[in-house]
C-alpha cells in the first residue's frame, strides 16, 4: 500500500523563482491497483513520480510504502529503488551498455545481489518483457529497434524487481501497434507480479481501459481521485483543466447533449457501441 | 496541377553486416505518387515503413537511388537544382529541440531567410509575420529551451514559413507532443494549407490523418494504399493487418454496423457520428433497427 | 535546478549596452580582461570596478540575475582562494598541523579573488547584452582578416552559435540521465576516486549518444533550411558601427589609460 501525506514540493524554496510544483497532495493506493495519472505538461506529474521513488525529497509530506517511510531521511536509497522501480519517458535513452545482458544487470549489481541471483534476474527481466532471452542477451542494445530498445530499458528496471512499478508515458513517440504491443506487456507483467503499477499518460483510451484508479493532478494539486467512471463522469471540470474524454465517452457524451438516453459511464468503444445500439432499438 | 511527382523512387542506405561489410538496405522499394498544389496529404505508417525516409526524399536530402522525384517540375537528383527544390519545400521535424539552430527565437526563425541571401529589412519582416503567423510573437525574444514541445515546434514552423516555400513537409512533427502542442500544430498546418501552402504531414496519429485530403499509407517501404481518408479507413482490417489504427469515431461507427445499427459507409470524425445518429429522426432508425 | 545557470544566457533589453556593436564589446571586454592583469595593487582595481558598476547600470541586466550566473563557478573561485591562502609562503598567522595561512597568502588570496570575480562578472556583462548571434557574428567579423591564412572563421562562429542553443538542452539531458540511472540504483557519491570516475560511465555513454543524434538532426535540419547553398549570406541584423559605438570606444581607452597610469605611476 502506498500513503502520500500532505506532499508538498516547492522549486528553488526561498529565492524569487521559486515555485510550488506540489501543493498539499494526498492520495492511498491499496495494493494490486493499476493507477492512472493524467495531467498536463507542467502540472507536476513528473514532480510527483520522481517524489516516489526518492529521486526528490519533498518540502513537507511523507510518503509511506508498505509501512516505510520513504521520506524519512534515515531510509536507505537502496532499499527505496527496492522498493519503486521507475520507467523514465524514452527510457531507451540510458541504455550504455556492450550488450543488452549487461545493461539489464546495471540495476541488480547496484544493489550488491550474488552474481547467479543477477544473472537470474536479467534472464527472467528479458523474458518479462517479451524479449528472447538467448537471441538478444549478447546483442548490443544499439541495434535493436526502437521498440525492442524501450523493452530492454523496461527490463532494466524490473530487474531490480521492484513492489511499485512507475512508468512515465511508456507508449510515447510509438506508433499505434509498438503502443498497444508496450500497454499489454505492462498489463501482463501486472496480472504475473501483482505488483502495485502507476502510469503517466496523455491518452484517455489507456487510462479509461486500463486503470482501476485515476489520479488527475492539475497545477500542482490532486484535483480528482477515483475509478475511470467516476473521474470521467467529471466532464466539465476536466475540459477546464483541458484535458479530454476518451473518444468513446466523447462521443457518447455528445449524444447525450443531443438529447439521445444513454447510461453514463460508457469509456470504451465497445461499451459505447452496446449503448448507443441499445438505445436506438 | 501536380506539385510532387514521386516515380518509382527506389532509396538504399548502406549498413554493415555482422562481418562488418557493407551491405545496401531497401529502405523505399518502387513509391510511385503524385501530390497536387495546394492539397494535403497525410503519409502513415508503422514505424521502419520508410515513411521518414520518403519525407527526407522530397526535398533533396536524400536522393533516389533509383527512380525520380520531381518537384515543381525540377528533377532532385539533378545537383544544381538542390537549392531551389529545398527553398521550395521545406521540413519540420520531428524532434522539436534538435532543429533550432539559434538561442533567440526570431534569430532561429531568420536562419533560413538568411541562407537564401534575402535582404535583411525584407527578412525582418518575413521573420514577423510567421512568428505572428505561428502565434509566437511575443516570444521572439525568448531562449527556445524556456518553451514548451508545442512551443518549440511552432518556432520551427515558423522557420519553415520565414522560406516562403511552397509545400512543407511535416515529418511527424507531433510524435514528442502532449495533447495540446499536438493540436496546435495540426491547427496550424491545416490553416496554412487554407491559405494554398502544399501540406505533406506524415503521423502515426490516425485522427491527424483524417484530417487530409489524401492518404498514403506505406509499409515495408511500399505503397500499400492510397486515397481519401474515407476510402483508407474504411479498409479498417487492412490497416490492423499492417499494425495501424482507425480513428475512434470509425471504430465506433463499425461496431454500431455490427450491432444492427444502419449507418453511411463514409463516417470519419466524431461531429459525423454524432450527426448520423442523430439527424434522422430517432423514430424512424429505431423502425430501422428493430425492423 | 539546472536551468538556474545564466553564464554565458543572453538577457533581453535596450540599453545602450545592448544596442553597442558587437565588435566593440568584445574587442572591449579582452582588453578589460588584459587590463585586470596589468592591475598590481588593491587600489588598480578601482578603476575596473567603476566600469564594471557602470556597465551593469546602464546595461539594467538585474544584479541577482548576474550573481546567479556567478554560482556555477564558486567552485573555482573557492579553490583559486585556497591555493593561494594556504601555499603562499610568508609570515605565519594561523596554523593547524601542516596547514597554515600566511599573510601574504590573505593578501593574495584576496587580490586573485577580486581580480577573478571582476574577471567573471565582466565577461558575463558581454554574454548577458549580446544576443549570441551577434556575438558570433562579431567573432567572425573580427576573426575574418585571418580568414587569409586558412582560418575557419565562419565555421568557428557556427559552432559557437550551436554550442550556445545547445548547452542548455545537454545541460538538460543530462539532468534527467543522472536521475534515470540513479532510479536504477546508481551512486555517484560514495566510493573513491576511481569507482567514482567509473559510476560515470552510465551517464556519459548516453549523453554522448544523445549529442552525437542532436549533431545529426541538427546537421539535416540545417540544410534543409538551405545552410550551406549560397555563398552570399546575409543576416537580419547587419552590425554597424554607430556614432554610440565610437564614443564608447573613446571612453574605453581612456579606462585603459588610467589602469596603465595607475601601474606606471602607482
Amino acid at each position: 500500500m502506498i500513503e502520500v501525506r500532505n506532499l508538498t514540493h516547492i522549486y528553488s524554496e526561498g529565492l524569487p523563482h521559486e515555485s510550488v510544483a506540489l501543493d498539499d497532495v494526498s492520495f492511498t493506493i491499496a495494493d494490486g491497483n493499476f493507477v492512472g495519472i493524467i495531467g498536463h505538461t507542467g502540472s507536476g506529474k513528473s514532480t510527483l513520480l520522481q517524489h516516489l521513488n526518492g529521486l526528490l525529497k519533498p518540502s513537507s509530506g511523507t510518503i509511506v510504502i508498505d509501512g516505510t517511510d520513504i521520506t524519512d531521511s534515515h531510509t536507505k536509497m537502496l532499499d527505496i529503488r527496492k522498493k519503486v522501480g521507475l520507467v523514465f519517458q524514452y527510457p531507451e535513452y540510458q541504455l550504455f551498455e556492450e550488450t543488452v545482458a549487461k545493461d539489464v544487470a546495471f540495476g541488480p549489481g547496484n544493489l550488491g545481489l550474488p552474481q547467479e541471483e543477477i544473472d537470474a534476474r536479467v534472464r527472467r527481466s528479458i523474458e518479462l518483457v517479451g524479449l528472447d532471452y538467448e537471441a538478444v542477451k549478447d546483442v548490443s542494445p544499439f541495434e535493436l529497434s526502437g521498440g525492442q530498445k524501450r523493452r530492454v530499458a523496461i527490463a532494466g528496471v524490473l530487474a531490480m524487481e521492484p513492489e511499485v512499478l512507475v512508468l512515465d508515458e511508456p507508449t510515447a513517440g510509438l506508433n499505434p501497434k509498438a503502443h498497444y504491443d508496450i500497454l499489454d506487456m505492462v498489463q501482463e507483467i501486472h496480472e504475473r507480479e501483482k505488483n502495485i503499477t502507476i502510469f503517466v499518460s496523455h491518452n484517455m483510451n489507456d487510462i479509461a481501459r486500463m486503470s482501476d484508479q485515476v489520479l488527475v493532478i492539475d497545477k500542482g494539486r490532486l484535483a480528482m481521485d477515483g475509478t475511470p467512471q467516476e473521474v470521467f463522469a467529471r466532464e466539465e471540470e476536466l475540459k477546464a483543466m483541458g484535458l479530454a474524454l476518451p473518444d468513446a465517452a466523447e462521443i457518447v457524451s455528445q449524444l447525450r447533449k443531443k438529447g439521445m438516453e444513454l447510461p453514463a459511464g460508457c469509456l470504451s468503444v465497445e461499451e459505447a457501441a452496446d449503448a448507443i445500439a441499445a438505445a436506438l432499438k | 496541377m501536380e506539385f510532387v511527382r514521386v516515380e518509382d523512387l527506389v532509396f538504399e542506405y548502406m549498413k554493415t553486416d555482422e562481418g562488418g561489410a557493407p551491405v545496401a538496405t531497401r529502405a523505399i522499394d518502387g513509391v510511385s505518387f503524385c501530390v497536387e498544389k495546394g492539397s494535403f496529404t497525410a503519409v502513415i505508417g508503422q514505424n521502419g515503413s520508410g515513411k521518414s525516409t520518403l519525407a527526407k526524399n522530397l526535398n533533396g536530402l536524400l536522393v533516389p537511388t533509383e527512380g525520380k522525384v520531381w518537384i515543381d517540375g525540377l528533377d532532385t537528383t539533378q545537383p544544381e537544382n538542390i537549392w531551389n527544390v529545398r527553398q521550395r519545400v521545406a521540413m519540420v521535424f520531428q524532434n522539436p529541440d534538435n532543429q533550432i539552430v539559434s538561442a533567440i527565437v526570431e534569430d532561429d526563425v531568420a536562419f533560413g531567410p538568411e541562407n537564401l541571401g534575402i535582404d535583411p529589412a525584407e527578412i525582418r519582416k518575413r521573420v514577423d509575420a510567421a512568428l505572428e503567423g505561428v502565434e509566437m510573437g511575443d516570444y521572439k525574444d525568448k531562449a527556445p529551451h524556456l518553451l514548451s514541445g508545442g512551443q518549440k515546434q511552432r518556432i520551427a514552423i515558423a522557420g519553415a514559413i520565414a522560406m516562403q516555400p511552397e509545400c512543407i513537409v511535416f515529418d511527424e512533427p507531433t510524435a514528442m507532443l502532449d495533447p495540446r502542442g499536438r493540436s496546435e500544430v495540426l491547427k496550424i498546418a491545416l490553416n496554412l494549407n487554407r491559405k494554398g501552402m502544399t501540406v505533406i504531414f506524415i503521423t502515426h496519429f490516425m485522427e491527424e490523418a483524417a484530417c487530409a485530403d489524401h492518404v498514403i499509407v506505406m509499409d515495408g517501404g511500399k505503397l500499400r494504399m492510397e486515397g481519401t481518408p474515407r476510402e483508407i479507413f474504411a479498409r479498417e482490417e487492412e490497416l490492423k493487418a499492417l499494425n495501424l489504427d482507425v480513428p475512434a469515431a470509425v471504430q465506433l461507427a463499425s461496431q454500431l454496423r455490427a450491432r444492427g445499427v444502419d449507418l453511411p459507409d463514409s463516417i470519419l470524425t466524431a461531429e459525423e457520428l454524432v450527426d448520423a445518429l442523430t439527424q434522422p429522426a430517432p423514430a424512424e432508425a429505431a423502425e430501422e433497427v428493430s425492423s | 535546478m539546472i536551468r538556474d545557470i545564466t553564464l554565458g544566457q543572453f538577457y533581453p533589453g535596450n540599453s545602450v549596452i545592448h544596442k553597442l556593436d558587437p565588435r566593440v564589446k568584445i574587442l572591449a571586454t579582452l582588453l578589460y580582461i588584459v587590463a585586470l592583469f596589468v592591475v598590481k595593487d588593491f587600489a588598480g582595481f578601482i578603476a575596473p570596478l567603476v566600469l564594471l558598476e557602470a556597465v551593469i547600470i546602464m546595461s539594467k541586466v538585474p544584479r541577482k540575475y548576474i550573481w546567479r550566473g556567478l554560482r556555477p563557478v564558486l567552485i573555482i573561485i573557492a579553490f583559486t582562494l585556497a591555493i593561494n591562502l594556504f601555499m603562499v609562503r610568508g609570515e605565519i598567522i594561523w596554523q593547524l598541523g601542516v596547514l597554515h595561512i600566511t599573510r601574504e597568502g590573505v593578501r593574495t588570496a584576496a587580490f586573485m579573488g577580486i581580480r577573478l570575480v571582476l574577471l567573471i562578472i565582466g565577461s558575463s556583462m558581454l554574454t548577458l547584452t549580446t544576443r549570441p548571434i551577434g556575438l558570433t557574428d562579431g567573432i567572425e567579423a573580427l576573426l575574418s582578416p585571418f580568414k587569409k591564412i586558412g582560418l575557419p572563421a565562419h565555421e568557428l562562429a557556427m559552432m559557437m552559435t550551436i554550442a550556445l542553443r545547445f548547452i542548455p538542452t545537454l545541460l538538460e539531458e543530462t539532468d534527467k540521465i543522472i536521475k534515470a540511472q540513479q532510479a536504477r540504483g546508481a551512486d555517484f557519491e560514495s566510493g573513491n576516486l576511481f569507482r567514482r570516475a567509473k559510476a560515470l560511465v552510465p551517464i556519459l555513454v548516453p549523453l554522448f549518444i544523445s549529442a552525437f543524434r542532436i549533431a545529426q538532426d541538427l546537421a539535416m535540419a540545417m540544410e534543409a533550411r538551405c545552410y550551406g547553398g549560397n555563398v552570399k549570406r546575409t543576416r537580419m541584423n547587419a552590425m554597424k558601427f554607430a556614432r554610440r559605438d565610437l564614443i564608447a570606444a573613446i571612453l574605453f581607452c581612456a579606462f585603459l589609460a588610467i589602469v596603465v597610469a595607475q601601474r606606471v605611476l602607482g
